[in-house]
């Protein structure tokens, strides 16, 4: 029964012109959201090889030297690269890049405002100048059209003009009270329904997007990433299956398709558009992050107070320059090496406070934003898309994290050496501990989706159950 | 008579629950935007204000030392923000917040706060520009659409076309209803924002920031009037046209969504496809090699810096240095700074003329939706846009030129006859020459300067504004043509 | 869904579907019947305790005036609406509890037939019949019922959004046929069609009620109802007020009832 209703609702969906036009602009908003991910992927790639090359080219270049010096060529004091503290300061640098994944070109997410790679000396990270990538700010706010603004914003719009006059429709043009005089109950009409245009527009979605992704992405066809492809399958089908569910309930209200089309279009505003900035604005409200404003203050008073209490200053080593001025460079830099550690590790400590409760205020605000995103199945399922993409802020976190760690590691390799100030020898220059970035396992960052496939079950299985509990109470009669 | 059909309207729509309640909706988010956007505002001044001075005490109270590790210490400019930013903090969240101005380089602006934010930001801020440009037009389309084709269907506009209600008055009289029914949840909102307003920016007698602060004021009130003006002249016209009222709500519903959503994302995709950002790393290299063509002021072994030294010499017919009626490691820094201002000029300077030809084309795109106009002009106002962002930049820039000029200029006068090492480690300059370098000031730009900006914004919600009445004044004469 | 379930446990004691109607006819036992049926609008009673019985091979014409609960009684035996008290069964089921095995006995035709405008009539016929389980129609069966319920020859092939009142009507018609149904229900199916149209229409009511169907016809024409109907209900303010066979009263007198019912 139900696929002879599905054939109907075929026949005449394919007899309105509108048809037409709606689902080829979808496919290929669709398509353009799958290439716009993908040059987004190709972009991140170069510049993450150029920023890897780069730092290869600096340790290369400093080995170079190293071995001409070594085979006795002529050099002055600043440009031997195996002083310990140069080395470890500014002249050397490693830079820390997050690789996208192949599924990088599902969502941009925090890709586009946090950095994907960063230059590693001694300095604090939070001091590094970093080659920020350079991005109009009017486009950064505009957002970027990817798979996931597709999917997130314009997939359920289409839903809503399907769907929202479902019932409506039929009773405003009458064929209803013959329909239901049939012994067909009403259920089943709104399933075959559902389930015709749900096919028609989840099979699209899910289809193009991930047909075109596997094009576009050959990369894509590995276990580690098709199971991130079925996952973006099921969470497009849930959250699909949320906007049906919403047009069931809305259509078992029996009111008018007008009314139907505002009630759905305010759903769709209040769950897309005013929960997650509302929710936003919340998370930075109750948690709002010490301003960098104040954290640059902190980091300079703190430079101040530890120079004042170990009564820092740069020796001028007078008595030195009666032999040549290349000496005296040299004594007075290897001089301002030995008193500057301990005195930035002071003043770092002084200026700890307010970094730690940055980075504690940063996390209570991430959490409290992923357990509020569950108010709104636009959020979750934005969350999870970028988390597929490991574009998510939770995988930034991840890769700050590795970084911080590398940078300890940075300076442990070279504190030794700058104290006892001496020059590393070549096989030291080789052993400089490199950063390899390992993206979160699968595992860890299957649980996370788990939980927000949960969420949206749970969220589509309400409205439904609530539709279709609803739908018992309907009459196609005017009162 | 057009005064009667207004009232009619009133009445009816505010007994209409669907308006009552979207309306309560739009003021509470207004009023709340307002009020976390006030606070969060005076906040941030506070902080501010505090830093610029203690960063300025730094400065002067940081001992006797060369003038060129003071260069190194450097000086932060924090950005300012002028109060209207609290109403529409425009593009902030993407532009940097303080600027580091220290020797031998230009530095952007750092720490955009959405790079510290959580995913919820990229749904947008919830402004009290964001509920104007965004959920007033839907209220002000929910108001309109049912206006005629709602009549229409009811059959009362048979009714009123029999009894010789003229048109145009008629179409008029709704237009007016609607502007009462908008202004019974607007005026409420601006009140209340008002008070906010003057509880929080209470005491902020900061001629800076209240720059021409009325007639901004002014025009970004005119500029949200003819924007929704402009919008329910459309929707009216849509009644008058459209099939049927759902019709009428459809079209309209669609136009939001191409206009307020598509349009701006795609137009950012279309400026970049036209005018290309240089990558960081390009800019790097750019940066790069200019500098490394200068006289290495540092490197007194590096050729350039050797051949520098020779023909500064040539030029003063000297045989040595010493001979020179000025320090010569001074120059030499200036030297290296000056043809630094050159590769920034080229550099930075062409990423800002950049985004200034990116955000022309997205301007253009205003011709297809009043939104994209109504944010430009808001931000640009609120100073919370892209110009104003480049305007700190660079007076950040032309400030720490400023400074280094004069630090070099002290080397270059009081280290006469000194080597490398000594003029740069064992000259010492004292708080005198601290204070010659002026704290760091920035002007929020003029309202003639930002409507000089924003011609084009201007000139197309304008054109918007003709268009809509155009196209009502010509639906008025179909009135009653499908009746 | 268990509302589904529960109907599909009961359907195994249903008789045989072909045979059924015959037998019911012999028996004279009621198709259509109403137990104290009560339906009551926040306040507003609509219909006041029904109780009505109708044999197979009748005809029964619900006069009233408008707003009188004759369209009410339509919609409580197809379960559009929930009486608020009585109950309403079709065939000996009742309509509440087997909600959707009751309406394979019977077929309805509202006043207006809306059909699907861009499917043909053809087209509209197979779907309606098909959902009423006769997928077993050839279109050449589909072609003879639309053609016994007069429409024209042409038409079938046409689609819908062209056809006139009196043109969907017929299509109604022929989706009752196909559907063979035991059962009538006929809200104003007249009004607005010309006097031959009308006159087919009744023609057609009297082959289906000699064949066993019984009709439960609500009409405003009297001249019609005692023409073609068996009996007659006049119906005020939700109340049954009157319930005759037509054969015991002249047109004229149904006239002055109908009027002196509907006076004050």
């Amino acid at each position: 029964m139900i696929a002879k209703i599905m054939t109907n609702e075929w026949t005449l969906l394919a007899r309105e012109w509108a048809t037409y036009i709606a689902l080829p602009i979808y496919a290929v908003f669709l398509a353009y959201g799958v290439a716009n991910g993908t040059a987004w992927k190709s972009f991140l790639q170069e510049n993450v090889a150029e920023a890897k090359a780069l730092a290869n080219e600096g340790f290369e270049k400093k080995l170079d030297k190293i071995d001409k010096i070594i085979a006795g060529e002529e050099h002055s004091f600043s440009e031997d690269p195996r002083v310990a503290g140069p080395l470890a300061r500014y002249k050397g640098y490693e830079f820390a890049t997050k690789p996208p994944l192949p599924t990088a070109a599902i969502a941009i997410g925090q890709s586009d405002v946090a950095p994907s790679y960063l230059k590693v000396q001694w300095r604090p990270m939070f001091k590094q100048q970093n080659v920020d990538e350079i991005e109009n700010p009017e486009n950064l706010a505009a957002g970027a059209f990817d798979l996931s603004f597709v999917l997130i914003y314009l997939f359920p719009l289409l839903i809503i003009a399907l769907s929202y006059n479902m019932l409506s429709a039929e009773r405003e043009s009458g064929t209803q009270v013959l329909l239901l005089s049939q012994p067909v109950p009403v259920h089943k009409f709104v399933l075959a329904k559902i389930l015709l245009r749900g096919g028609l527009v989840i099979g699209l979605a899910v289809g193009i997007s991930i047909i075109g992704l596997l094009i576009s992405n050959p990369d894509m066809l590995a276990p580690s990433s098709l199971w991130r492809v079925g996952a973006l399958a099921v969470i497009l089908v849930l959250y699909g299956l949320f906007w049906f569910g919403v047009a069931t309930a809305v259509n078992a209200m029996g009111q008018k398709s007008a009314t139907n089309a505002l009630v759905m279009m305010a759903s769709w505003i209040f769950l897309v558009l005013i929960a997650p900035a509302v929710l936003n604005l919340a998370a930075k409200s109750f948690y709002p992050l010490p301003s960098r404003i104040e954290m640059v203050q902190a980091m300079r008073l703190g430079d101040e107070q530890a120079a004042k209490e170990s009564g820092f200053e740069r020796a001028y080593r007078a008595d030195l320059l009666r032999k040549s001025e290349e000496a005296a460079l040299e004594a007075s830099v290897n001089d301002f090496y030995l008193k500057v550690l301990p005195l930035e590790k002071q003043a770092e400590a002084i200026a700890s406070p307010i970094f730690e409760k940055f980075e504690s205020r940063k996390k209570q605000q991430q959490n409290f934003a992923e357990n509020l995103k569950y108010l709104s199945p636009a959020a979750i399922t934005q969350i999870a898309i970028s988390e597929l993409a490991n574009h998510s802020a939770a995988n930034f976190n991840d890769f700050n994290e590795q970084v911080a760690q590398y940078h300890e590691e940075w300076r442990n390799y070279f504190f030794q050496p700058v104290m006892e100030n001496r020059k590393l020898s070549r096989a030291e220059v080789v052993n400089i501990p490199r950063f390899t970035y390992e993206p979160e396992s699968d595992g860890v960052v299957a649980g996370r989706i788990f939980g927000n496939v949960v969420a949206l079950f749970l969220f589509a299985a309400a409205v439904i159950w609530f539709g279709f509990t609803q739908l018992r109470r309907y009459s196609p009669a005017k009162r | 008579m057009i005064w009667r059909i207004a009232q009619k309207e009133l009445l009816e729509t505010i007994r209409d629950g669907r308006f009552v309640w979207t309306g309560v909706v739009v003021f509470v988010l207004f009023i709340t935007a307002i009020g976390v956007g006030a606070q969060r505002y005076s906040e941030d001044r506070a902080l501010r204000q505090v830093a610029e001075q203690e960063d300025r005490e730094l400065w002067l109270n940081q001992g006797d030392k060369g003038p060129h590790s003071a260069g190194h210490y450097g000086v932060y400019a924090f950005k300012p923000a002028t109060p209207l930013a609290f109403f529409d903090p425009g593009f902030n969240d993407y532009t940097g917040t303080l600027q580091y101005l220290e020797a031998h380089r230009e530095n952007q602006a750092s720490y955009k706060p959405a790079t510290d934010a959580t995913a919820l930001q990229r749904f947008g801020d919830l402004s009290g520009a964001m509920v104007l440009q965004l959920l007033t037009p839907l209220l002000i389309f929910l108001l309109c659409f049912g206006m005629i084709a709602g009549e229409r269907e009811d059959g009362t506009l048979r009714q009123l076309m029999s009894m010789g209600v003229p048109k145009m008055k008629l179409v008029w009289g709704k237009a007016a209803g609607a502007g009462l029914a908008l202004g019974v949840v607007l005026i409420p909102c601006i009140f209340v924002s008002a008070v906010l307003a003057a509880l929080f920016i209470q005491g902020d007698g900061d001629p800076h920031t209240m720059v021409d602060f009325p007639a901004k004021l002014a025009v970004i009130v005119l500029v949200y009037l003819v924007f929704f003006a402009s919008l329910a002249a459309l929707a009216l016209s849509v009644s008058i046209r459209a099939r049927s009222s759902a019709a009428a709500l459809t079209a309209l519903i669609g136009f939001w969504i191409v206009a307020g959503l598509l349009i701006p994302r795609m137009s950012a995709d279309v400026s970049k496809l036209m005018y290309d950002t240089p990558s960081a790393f390009e800019l790097a290299d750019t940066i790069q090699k200019g500098r490394e063509a200068g006289p290495r002021a540092h490197e007194p072994n590096h050729p350039n810096h050797i051949a520098f030294k020779k023909k500064v010499l040539e030029e003063y017919g000297v045989d040595d240095v010493d001979d020179l009626p000025f320090s010569f490691v001074g120059l030499a820094f200036q030297a290296d700074e000056e043809l630094g201002f050159k590769v920034f000029d080229e550099t930075f300077g062409g990423i800002r003329r950049t985004f200034e030809k990116q955000n022309r084309v997205r301007q253009f795109f205003g011709l297809f939706s009043p939104f994209v106009a109504v944010k430009t002009l808001s931000s640009a106002l609120s100073g919370t846009d892209v110009h104003y962002a480049n305007d700190f930049s660079k007076a950040g820039e032309s400030y720490r030129r400023n400074m280094v000029t004069i630090l070099n200029e002290d080397i270059k006068q009081n280290a006469t006859g000194m080597t490398q090492y000594s003029a740069e480690w064992g000259y010492r300059a004292n708080k005198s020459l601290w204070e010659k370098v002026p704290p760091f000031d920035f002007d929020p730009p003029g309202i003639q300067t930002i409507l000089g900006r924003n011609m084009f914004s201007i000139f197309v919600l304008f054109l918007w504004l003709t268009g809509g009445f155009g196209l009502l004044y010509m639906s008025a004469k179909r009135v009653d043509s499908q009746l | 869904m268990t509302e589904y379930q529960t109907i599909s446990n009961i359907r195994q004691p249903r008789p045989d579907e072909k045979g059924a109607g015959r037998t019911a006819a012999a028996t004279k036992e009621a198709l259509i019947k109403a137990v104290s049926l009560r339906k009551d609008y926040d306040g507003h009673l609509a219909l006041k305790g029904l109780d009505l019985q109708i044999a197979p091979g009748e005809i029964y014409c619900l006069l009233g005036a408008n707003g009188a609960g004759k369209s009410t009684t339509i919609n409580l035996f197809l379960d559009f609406i929930k009486p608020t008290s009585g109950q309403a069964f079709i065939n000996g089921f009742d309509v509440q509890e087997h909600s959707t095995e009751t309406k394979k006995f019977l077929a309805y035709i509202p006043e207006i037939v809306m059909l699907y405008r861009n499917l043909t009539g053809l087209e509209n016929l197979r779907y309606f019949s098909g959902l009423a389980g006769h997928d077993h129609y050839t279109d050449a069966d589909l072609r003879s019922f639309l053609n016994e319920a007069g429409l024209p020859k042409d038409a079938p092939d046409r689609r819908v959004g062209g056809y006139s009142k009196g043109m969907r009507q017929k299509v109604g018609i022929a989706i009752a046929l196909a559907k063979q149904a035991k059962v009538l229900l006929l809200d104003e199916p007249t009004s607005g069609l010309d006097p031959k149209a009308s006159n087919e229409f009744s023609e057609l009511l009297l082959k289906l009620s000699q064949e066993g169907v019984s009709i439960l016809m609500a009409t405003h024409d009297l001249f019609r109802a005692k023409e073609t109907g068996t009996r007659v209900g006049i119906m005020r303010h939700g109340e049954l007020v009157d319930d005759l066979f037509t054969e015991d009263i002249g047109h004229a007198d149904l006239e002055r009832l109908y009027l002196e019912h509907m006076h004050d």
